[in-house]
């Protein structure tokens, strides 16, 4: 099995938004949620960057470690997902998370917030893949139908890449030995430092 | 592209492309099993095109890679392929010759063909005009056609069968007989860097007619009074009274007009799209950070912005940055709706108000037309910005 990630080319990015639009639009995620988001750091200034952010499906996720409920699991291509069936809206993985990546329906403290929602990776959640009731919960399921997450296959300038970490890692290398210079695989430390290779 | 988004099979895979001139080339299963669709623009952008996978695209072009549209398109200036394999020339669109005058008051022809350039394997190894059904005959490339092509022809052509070009020949005939010759039925021309038609010839500096530098107004002034087609073109006698009256001083700011990457044109159909709308929920100006400073304005407060004409107005949010240079203010183009500070959502038809509105930019643009296209001006003017 592939052990999937994300990998934001920030020199690549150029905030054209598609991938939280196609975010959005593939997971019917409503007004004020974003499961995907893209910063800019230095906006109008020299040295500008910017960078799409969403869950990063950590390896030692700390979501999972805080959750008083356990409702988070990893599957076996290393996507952090989540029951939002267990969820109990404390909030604790959106402090946990480096990434501010859980995202809560409602404003408020201790279980008012509503179920968390974060990325899925397109891959749904607990319910049998791609039915109606996992649609409604997690969104469209791409990775049960073959295919990557929508936001890196929108994205405008090959900037976002997803798919088998390995190889998106060996894209990356070959882009920077090629143009001779690198950012960094922003958040890549942070998530995966404890599995570099796999 | 429309059908494409309502069908079953498609609505996942194709979205948030933007409105403009498109047309949908390619669609069907690739090498993995996957749908896709892709489009080539010649105005506007593509929001997104799915499965494009391997592939950079960037600016107003989506497709799979160069070579594609070079096999699918005749590509100006392409001679490295033949005209069946996407090679092409440049149309000779604008006549064979041209009459240029002379400083000592005489007429010089210029050529306006290709010379001694050609695509590969053209039997014409010089410029060539566009073709004509009369143009086959003197080559001898008449006998090519078809019966039934020759038929159109004569038919289009009435008395002067000669006459009947390329682009009109309904048969498609001249066309497949060029490309059977290597050659390229518009012709083969050269660009030129003198437009001798245009009232410039060679593109001069004019300074705006609202201009932060009056004092360069009388060296390089907007081109004189006139009528084009029917209407009147008062941007000389503008340019001269605003010089007069000092507008310089009073609105110390330049403001230009352009686009974001979320919305189209006007905005009302993007503005509409909850997505879209999500990502720019406010009309707003961008003011320098020193510019700002000396007017109290904060980053996001609310600001009024005054246009040099009418006493126009406009109430918009702050977007303080060094993004525009001290002096330049920049408004996007996408927003209505709302006018000099009065929101109109009621005015618009039951339903129909997208969900972001704000006041338009061109409440402030001012005078201003191309003497040869009529195209207004949008992108100079002065403004003055004040804290609301």
């Amino acid at each position: 099995m592939a052990r999937v990630k994300f990998l934001c080319d920030a020199d690549r990015c150029i905030e054209c938004n598609a991938c939280v639009t196609a975010c959005k639009n593939e997971h019917e995620v409503p007004w004020g949620i974003n499961r995907r988001r893209v910063v800019t750091i230095n906006d109008g200034k020299p040295g500008e960057r910017s960078v799409s952010m969403a869950c990063m499906h950590c390896t030692d996720a700390p979501c999972a470690a805080v959750c008083p409920v356990s409702c988070f699991y990893t599957t076996a291509d290393g996507v952090v997902l989540h029951s939002k069936d267990l969820c109990i809206g404390c909030g604790y993985c959106f402090y946990a998370c480096p990434f501010g990546a859980p995202q809560y329906p409602k404003v408020g403290n201790f279980g008012s917030r509503g179920k968390m929602d974060k990325c899925t990776y397109c891959a749904g959640g607990p319910e049998a893949d791609s039915t109606p009731a996992e649609y409604a919960k997690y969104g469209a399921n791409r990775l049960a139908e073959g295919k990557l997450p929508i936001c890196a296959e929108m994205c405008s300038t090959k900037s976002l890449l997803a798919g088998d970490g390995a190889i998106i890692a060996e894209i990356y290398k070959e882009r920077v030995t090629k143009r001779g210079y690198g950012s960094g695989m922003w958040g890549w430390k942070t998530a995966y430092s404890d599995s570099p290779t796999g | 592209m429309q059908m494409l988004a309502t069908s079953e099979k498609w609505k996942r895979e194709v979205m948030a492309l933007s409105l403009g001139f498109r047309l949908a080339r390619h669609a069907g299963v690739n090498q993995h099993g996957r749908y896709y669709v892709s489009t080539l623009l010649d105005l506007s952008g593509a929001g997104a095109t799915s499965y494009r996978d391997g592939m950079n695209s960037g600016g107003y072009l989506t497709a799979h890679n160069v070579e594609w549209i070079e096999s699918n398109f005749p590509l100006m200036y392409l001679f490295r392929r033949h005209v069946k394999d996407g090679g092409g020339t440049f149309r000779a669109r604008f006549g064979v010759v041209y009459e240029e005058k002379q400083p000592d008051g005489s007429v010089k022809n210029v050529n306006l063909l290709a010379e001694g350039s050609y695509s590969k394997g053209s039997e014409l190894t010089d410029g060539y005009p566009e073709f004509t059904y009369g143009v086959l005959k003197k080559l001898g490339w008449d006998k090519d056609l078809t019966a039934d092509e020759l038929a159109t022809i004569n038919k289009i052509g009435g008395n002067n069968p000669d006459g009947v070009g390329w682009a009109v020949d309904l048969s498609g005939g001249i066309i497949r007989v060029t490309l059977e010759h290597g050659v390229m039925a518009y012709g083969n021309g050269k660009a030129r860097a003198v437009a001798w038609n245009l009232p410039d010839p060679v593109p001069v500096h004019r300074e705006p007619i609202y201009t932060a530098r009056p004092d360069l107004v009388a060296k390089y002034p907007t081109r004189p009074d006139g009528r084009q087609f029917r209407m009147a073109n008062l941007g000389f006698s503008i340019q001269k009274a605003a010089v007069e009256k000092g507008l310089a001083k009073q609105f110390p700011i330049i403001l230009t007009s352009g686009r974001l990457v979320e919305y189209e044109g006007g905005g009302e159909e993007t503005r509409s799209n909850r997505w879209l709308a999500e990502l720019q929920q406010d009309m707003f100006v961008e003011v320098n950070t020193s510019d700002a400073a000396e007017r109290g304005i904060k980053d996001g407060g609310w600001v009024w912005v005054f246009g040099p004409e009418n006493g126009s107005k406009a109430r918009v949010k702050a977007l303080v940055t060094d993004r525009v240079g001290k002096g330049v203010a920049f408004m996007p183009f996408h927003f209505a709706g709302w006018f000099q500070g009065v929101d109109q959502r009621g005015k618009y038809p039951k339903g129909n108000d997208p969900i972001v509105l704000g006041e338009s930019v061109n409440t402030l643009t001012s005078y201003g037309y191309d003497p040869v296209t009529g195209m207004h001006e949008g992108k100079v003017t002065l403004c003055q910005i004040q804290s609301a």
